[in-house]
């Protein structure tokens, strides 16, 4: 009982330092779900209207025929006709288009008679985010603009694949990404509030002082977390509430189950805030250290933009030790595929032992040093 | 001038005092450029799952080419569709191929049968490359198919298009020399904007601002004796990350490295200036940190990184015109990878030294307008 | 820079700060001799930091007149600031610069030169008896110890006027005692000492004090003549009998 009055003593002072500080606090609660709009509404990979050159060495029918059908389509905008390929390059290191398309000499003539004709795609070797989908796109429209040429014959064989796409039927990029800046930002707020704040009180002596009191150390540490795992709660709250409304990311799975795993990842956080300021010496090592350790690794590694599967063996293990990556998993899981507690039942006992792991660790390097 | 040396010496002095945060600092090319570089943002893969209930030679033949090709990655096969679906809600399977039971005699008797492919679509690039891939394999198929067992006379009169591409300026699309420099900029981004907005602002924190404001000191003098260690750091950090792309990562370096180091360089007081507004309009290092962390993060969202900003709507276009990171970024791409000089660059240049004075402007105005 | 002699090293007329409607500091008047050691005493929030912030040249005064060390302080406040030094209430030295280094980069920022820079760091250590603490970090140095580097510090460029904020509070008896005896031996050498102090012992040491409530400057003059004034024996007793007779005058006047 006598416990239970200090820690609610410790967590009341707490609350009121950070609702002293209004405009700390507007920031806490403001700046989760002002990126995650913002990020959210621009990041796509949704290729639309690329600007497009072309260099027709053919000028016939059949050329114009399938560059119109390029131009119109909803991927490509043609912005230019150009002479020559040498044309290509300026054109490129100016910025002006994105993919260029070459057709030979006779196009039309080699195509109706020799049977065989050739149109060369170029594309920006230096946007390889981009460059690939683009070339995918103009195979795909020519390809397609061939075969309705040629006659339907009983000769030809035509196995046809049927797609489904399984969880994201329109093929919505920002159901991959919101839940991603999700798990970005509610770490990276987490750990930098709990770090930055026990540091400034290493830093004035007082965070030694409490330590010297005879109440339990895991009780202090606890009261300090407390009040951001509040603060944070409601952030996630906007967050979710934006990918549901805003985003339309459809809820497939229990809306309970997420914010159970939301609190116990924003604990993960917190707790690795406390374990981080436990190094630092001063507020901007502390920061330094978060950000640095965390801010590219989670957007890189943790499956927020490039799959995991896709990264080098080492770079996979590495983000196997962010919480964000299980918690990735764990959020897109139960969002989109309506995933069960069960099956989430081994990324959630990771998160769980995180938390230990960190907290404990933090308490036993925070003992105060007898002089 | 006499005194902005004296500053810089006492900023010298303090960070060096400090060998944690020098630590932090100098590992930053290992963690950002050596590690992350290797992250590739390009998707070179699919894991597949295979249900095959015609077991035909067909089906086989599909099977063994994407077995051949280094995208797909065959993990398994299941007997019935339910299983595999299993599959792909607890491992993350990016493609189930289902050969339906008589696809190949249907093929043959109706010259045209169906296979289904079912792509995991929560990350929709891969889930559409996936597509292209499998389409262009089974395109090839279809033309084996024909030679097999079409009679000839009839399959030569299918006129055909090639459709070779090319990738300029990197022309295996090696991620890594995008990748390296981007995260190379990313990290000078970061650091710089970290290093002088926390550091003006702890001035404030601990009182020595106060001692500063009653010598005739000027305030120009002082912000720029805070500004140039960041700099140098800079520069070094910026001089280790450029080796290690060069020794490690062998990325070609096309334009001239003088050019690289210029305009990081101009870049950087960009960036600096950035950290200078923070300071003014923080007044301790918790609103520092908030602004910082808010402020990288935007610059990293428009920052043509892991969001392509080609493919934003307009006014994310028009947030990246006055983004540091995305000028940065679009500027050192053109040098190391396309070979540009100064004339290419120049307008950017010019935007960037404009942004720079009006960030200046903005922030004295702020300071002053305080006292 | 040859000055004309002044009688006055801080001349002061009807000096007001007004913060919205709050009249922080109300019409204060008084001069200060070359020399001299100058008390401001009065309780938490009656004005002395203030007075003093305006007086330093980084507030600027709503009204009235004031010169320091011959320089106008609506004016001149940057030339001001190379002839005067602060030490502030709040101990403001890089805790992870040595006590050289922080007395070299303070020297700097004064426009000494390299050579002046060390003859007055060694000058002002030998002087007060600090040689050893030379390569000290300050963080390592007790508080007493900080108040009196931070004292050296303020005198690197050779101020015509020191002001100093607060400057004992927090540190024990004995080193009250020795700070004391470098402020008598400070002014000794010329330089002019304004002190804001609370503690009212202390108020005992200065040549003059003034003495303020509520932003007003109710009475200036030595410690003994106010002690005899008022047939009291210390100068907590003065100040208590006239904080308490000006509080109920206003009461009286408001009511």
């Amino acid at each position: 009982m006598k416990n239970f009055k200090i820690f609610k003593g410790l967590v009341r002072k707490e609350f009121l330092h950070i609702l002293r500080d209004w405009r700390s606090l507007t920031m806490l609660l403001g700046i989760p779900i002002v990126l995650v709009l913002l990020f959210g509404s621009v990041m796509t990979m949704e290729i639309k209207d690329a600007n497009i050159a072309v260099v027709d060495h053919a000028k016939d029918h059949d050329s114009k025929e399938l560059i119109n059908l390029i131009s119109t389509s909803e991927f490509f905008k043609l912005v230019k006709y150009l002479d020559t390929s040498d044309e290509i390059d300026e054109e490129f290191k100016k910025g002006t288009i994105r993919m260029a398309f070459v057709f030979d000499k006779d196009f039309g003539y080699k195509l109706h008679h020799e049977g065989h004709a050739q149109i060369q795609l170029i594309a920006d070797g230096s946007k390889i985010l981009t460059s690939p989908s683009l070339i995918s796109y103009g195979k795909i429209i020519i390809n397609k603009h061939i075969a309705s040429k040629n006659p339907p014959s009983r000769a030809g064989y035509y196995i046809i694949p049927t797609v489904r796409m399984m969880y994201n039927k329109n093929l919505n990029g920002r159901y991959m990404t919101v839940p991603g800046i999700m798990s970005t930002v509610i770490l990276l707020v987490g750990a930098l509030m709990t770090s930055l704040s026990i540091t400034k009180e290493k830093e004035l002596g007082t965070m030694e002082l409490l330590l010297s009191t005879p109440i339990n150390r895991f009780l202090i540490m606890f009261a300090k977390i407390v009040p951001y795992l509040i603060t944070s709660f409601i952030s996630a709250l906007s967050i979710i509430w934006a990918a549901k409304y805003v985003f339309e990311v459809p809820v497939s799975g229990s809306m309970g189950l997420l914010l159970l795993n939301t609190v116990l990842y924003i604990l993960t956080a917190l707790a690795l805030g406390l374990l981080i300021s436990t190094f630092a010496n001063s507020q901007l090592t502390a920061m330094m250290i978060t950000m640095t350790l965390l801010m590219l690794p989670t957007e890189v590694l943790s499956g927020m933009t490039f799959p995991t599967d896709s990264l080098p063996v080492v770079l996979q293990w590495l983000g196997k030790l962010l919480p964000s990556t299980w918690f990735n998993i764990i959020s897109k899981g139960i969002l989109l595929q309506g995933a069960k507690g069960g099956s989430l039942f081994f990324e959630t006992t990771i998160l769980v032992v995180m938390v230990m792991v960190f907290y404990f660790w933090s308490v036993i390097r925070f003992k105060p040093r007898l002089q | 001038m006499r005194i902005i040396r004296f500053i810089i010496v006492k900023e010298f002095i303090q960070i060096f005092r400090n060998p944690l945060l020098v630590l932090i600092i100098l590992s930053q090319p290992f963690i950002q450029v050596l590690l992350l570089g290797t992250a590739g943002g390009d998707i070179n893969y699919a894991s597949v799952y295979v249900v095959d209930e015609d077991l035909s030679s067909t089906s086989r033949e599909i099977i063994s080419k994407m077995e051949g090709s280094d995208f797909f990655d065959i993990r398994g096969a299941a007997l019935t569709m339910d299983e595999a679906y299993k599959v792909m809600e607890y491992k993350n399977i990016n493609l189930i191929v289902h050969f339906p039971p008589n696809f190949e005699k249907k093929l043959i008797k109706e010259h045209s049968s169906k296979v289904q492919l079912v792509t995991n679509a929560i990350d929709a690039i891969t889930a559409s490359l996936t597509y292209a891939y499998s389409s262009e394999i089974i395109g090839a198929v279809n033309k084996d198919v024909a030679i097999k067992w079409g009679s000839k006379s009839l399959s030569n009169k299918a006129s055909t298009v090639s459709i070779p591409y090319s990738y300029w300026y990197n022309r295996a699309l090696i991620s890594q020399y995008i990748m390296v420099p981007a995260m190379c900029v990313a990290m000078v981004v970061m650091i710089t904007i970290l290093l002088s907005g926390m550091n003006i602002v702890k001035e404030k924190e601990i009182g020595t601002m106060e001692q500063l404001n009653v010598t005739p000191m000027r305030k120009t003098h002082f912000i720029m004796g805070k500004i140039i260690p960041v700099w140098i750091i800079n520069i070094v950090l910026l001089a280790i990350g450029l080796i290690l792309s060069s020794l490690v990562f062998h990325v070609p370096v096309v334009g001239s490295l003088w050019l690289v180091f210029f305009l990081s360089g101009v870049v950087m007081f960009l960036l600096l200036a950035v950290g200078v507004l923070i300071s003014v309009i923080s007044n301790t290092q918790q609103q520092a940190m908030f602004f910082t962390f808010f402020i990288i993060m935007i610059f990293v969202i428009f920052g043509d990184f892991i969001t392509p900003i080609d493919n934003m709507p307009s006014w994310g276009k028009a947030m990246a015109d006055l983004n540091p990171q995305a000028y940065y970024s679009r500027m050192i791409h053109l040098v190391i990878t396309k070979g540009s000089g100064i004339k290419d660059i120049l307008p950017d240049l010019l935007k960037v030294s404009g942004l720079t004075f009006a960030t200046l402007a903005v922030s004295l105005w702020i300071f002053n307008k305080k006292d | 820079m040859s000055q004309p002699e002044k009688a006055y090293s801080i001349s002061v007329e009807n000096l007001t700060k007004k913060f919205d409607d709050f009249v922080a500091v109300d019409k204060i008047t008084f001069n200060v001799k070359k020399g001299e050691i100058f008390g401001f005493l009065g309780a938490n929030g009656a004005g002395k930091t203030t007075a003093m912030r305006m007086l330093i040249g980084v507030l600027e005064p709503t009204s009235g007149k004031g010169e320091v060390a011959g320089f106008d302080i609506f004016k001149n406040s940057r030339k001001l600031k190379k002839h005067i030094g602060y030490m502030s209430q709040k101990f403001s030295l890089y805790d992870d610069l040595t006590a050289k280094e922080n007395m070299r980069f303070f020297g700097g920022i004064y426009g000494l030169t390299n050579k002046e820079i060390r003859n007055r760091t060694k000058e002002l250590l030998t002087h007060f008896g600090m040689e050893h603490i030379e390569k000290e970090r300050v963080s390592s140095l007790p508080l007493g110890w900080k108040q009196k580097l931070a004292f050296c510090t303020a005198l690197m460029h050779k101020p015509d006027v020191v002001f100093l904020d607060e400057p004992t509070s927090g540190v024990d008896p004995s080193i009250r005692r020795q700070f004391w005896e470098m402020i008598y031996e400070t002014a000794e050498g010329g330089v002019t000492v304004l002190v804001t102090t609370h503690n009212m012992d202390e108020a005992e040491y200065c040549h003059r004090i003034s003495m303020m409530v509520a932003g007003k400057m109710i009475t200036v003059d030595t410690p003994q003549n106010l002690k005899d004034k008022y047939k009291l024996e210390t100068m907590g007793e003065v100040f208590l009998h006239l904080a308490r007779g000006y509080e109920k005058e206003h009461a009286i006047t408001a009511s």
